[in-house]
């Protein structure tokens, strides 16, 4: 069965790093990107199907945070990357988003994992 | 001569003169009583008897409405000479003043107003007599060294057919003692405001070097659990090791700096002095942070040394290193960052300089303040808190620090202590 891809997107390296090996032990293929806008850019040059199932965004980040980013999206990709679902991740207490749609899921830094990997299986099925 | 009757004695001249003060003590205390009631409008009318026999006349229906609006007015009504004696004034104003109004009528106004005011006072008082009507406020000094804030307005009127002035005075005790409470509520919630963004940082901050420990002690469990042999693996044992404890260093020294931030809050900081060399320390923090400069992608600074010791906390002084050298690595974009120390007359130098971003002009007296950052949360991790600490140690050092920098042309951050030797 081919393997789901997930896109990481994280400013904090070592976060980026331990929650990668997580993801790939929890079998999926990760794709990592430090902000809002290296997502995007690597977005734009994934081929259609190395595009990722899922997105995994943290929501503050340097030079474009996670919020932009879903405004991207929805104003300028909306055909392209506006089906594949985002799990928001953030350590702020009360993150407020607003101009965008809601995303697919919310989850509190630290996060159990457990309940993170349940999530991503859901939603990538 | 007629017999059983005694002649009167002599009534000398100082009974005779007793006589009369008591007659006429009558006299005035029937006036003033006379006076009061008509100022309280207990009086009708009056009879008075004159050449032309007695005449009435009725108080009532002309002049005792002004009179019980006058007396019962909240605010302090007062007649003025054109040279500023008070005529008159009700019993608001002399409960102003805590005098009774016989004291105050015949007293000059410029007698009860704060001296340090007295000149404007004078200044609008001359200017404006002839005037229709102006406002000021002004204190009034009703005991030495007590004042009450009066607004007060006065127009020019006629009494008697000479020119003087009416003065109307509100009390504005309450205004003041309000506006104090809404400038303190104002300054409440300015830094309950602070205090609220400051948690919020804090807890973020504390919070990431906390996700990844908490993604390595769920991953190594589950990897034990499902018996996978790279839960130990010697050198993924070794880098978790390795990571875990440099967040908990993390996690420690942002502990520490919330701790610092209470300290000195409330005054606690304690400098534990001793003679050191300011070069020596300098050098010894840029070697254990040499590590930190090469995986931030830096050369390792330049450093010019000159021997500076004095009498300082060496603890204390490496935080500030430390906060510098930091701050450096973050902004400085990897460009050469220089370290200077020099000493000259009785005082030392440290300079720490980078050619990164910069600060804009506006920002730069900002960033020594508490929580204050330069540019937003989400572009540099950290709790804002360095410089605040650094001003603070430096300044309990009797010392100053500054920053020197261009927009995109790099900062200079220097400090200067006295070496406290004598």
């Amino acid at each position: 069965m081919k393997r789901k891809k997930i896109l990481l997107v994280e400013d904090d390296e070592e976060i980026r790093e331990a929650l990668s090996e997580a993801l790939e032990f929890a079998g999926y293929d990760v794709i990592t990107a430090f902000n809002g806008k290296n997502a995007l850019d690597t977005l734009i040059e994934l081929s259609k199907e190395k595009r990722p199932n899922l997105i995994l965004l943290d929501f503050m980040m340097p030079v474009m945070d996670g919020p932009s980013f879903m405004k991207t999206i929805e104003i300028d990709y909306k055909a392209i990357f506006g089906q594949i679902p985002i799990i928001l991740i953030s350590a702020l207490s009360n993150p407020v988003l607003t101009g965008c749609k809601a995303p697919a899921a919310f989850f509190k830094k630290p996060m159990i994992l457990d309940e993170l990997f349940s999530k991503i299986q859901t939603l990538v099925k | 001569m007629k017999k059983g009757k005694k002649a009167k004695p002599p009534v000398t001249p100082v009974a005779k003169l007793k006589l009369q003060i008591k007659a006429l003590r009558n006299e005035l205390d029937e006036a003033q009583e006379t006076l009061r009631a008509i100022r309280y409008g207990e009086v009708d009318a009056l009879v008075v008897n004159i050449k032309q026999g007695h005449q009435i006349f009725t108080l009532k229906d002309a002049d005792q409405p002004y009179r019980v609006l006058v007396e019962n007015m909240n605010e302090g009504a007062v007649t003025l000479s054109s040279d500023g004696t008070i005529f008159y004034c009700n019993r608001r104003f002399s409960e102003y003043m805590k005098l009774p109004i016989k004291m105050l009528i015949g007293t000059p106004i410029f007698a009860f107003i704060k001296p340090d005011e007295l000149d404007r006072f004078i200044e609008i008082f001359t200017l404006h007599r002839s005037s229709k009507i102006f406002s000021d406020d002004f204190f009034f000094i009703f005991r030495p060294g007590k004042f009450i804030p009066l607004r007060i307005t006065m127009s020019s009127t006629q009494i008697d057919d000479k020119k003087g002035i009416c003065m109307i005075a509100t009390d504005l005790t309450q205004q003041i003692r309000q506006n104090e409470y809404e400038q303190i509520s104002k300054d409440l919630q300015i830094a309950i405001q602070a205090r609220d963004e400051f948690i919020s940082i804090a807890s973020h901050e504390l919070k990431t070097p906390l996700t990844t420990l908490l993604i390595f002690s769920q991953m190594q469990r589950k990897m034990i659990a499902q018996n996978d042999p790279r839960a130990f693996e010697e050198k993924r044992v070794i880098h978790i090791a390795e990571k875990t404890e440099a967040l908990t260093s993390k996690l420690n020294v942002l502990v520490e700096d919330m701790l610092d931030i209470t300290k000195l809050k409330s005054g606690q900081l304690k400098l534990v002095k001793e003679k050191m060399d300011l070069g020596k320390l300098t050098k010894a923090v840029l070697s254990r942070m040499s590590t930190i400069f090469t995986e931030a992608g830096y050369e390792q600074p330049k450093f010019k040394n000159t021997r500076a010791i004095g009498n300082w906390d060496p603890m204390r002084l490496e935080q500030v290193l430390n906060n510098l050298l930091t701050n450096a690595i973050k902004y400085g974009n990897q460009t050469a960052i220089e370290v200077v120390v020099t000493s000259s007359k009785g005082y030392a130098r440290l300079t720490v300089k980078d050619k990164g971003e910069g600060i804009m002009e506006a920002d730069q007296f900002k960033i020594f303040g508490r929580f204050e950052r330069a540019i937003s949360a989400s572009e540099i991790s950290g709790l804002g808190l360095g410089l605040f600490i650094s001003k603070q140690i430096i300044e309990a050092h009797n010392g100053i620090i500054w920053v020197y920098s261009k927009n995109g042309n790099g900062s200079t951050f220097s400090f200067e202590i006295p070496m406290g030797l004598e």
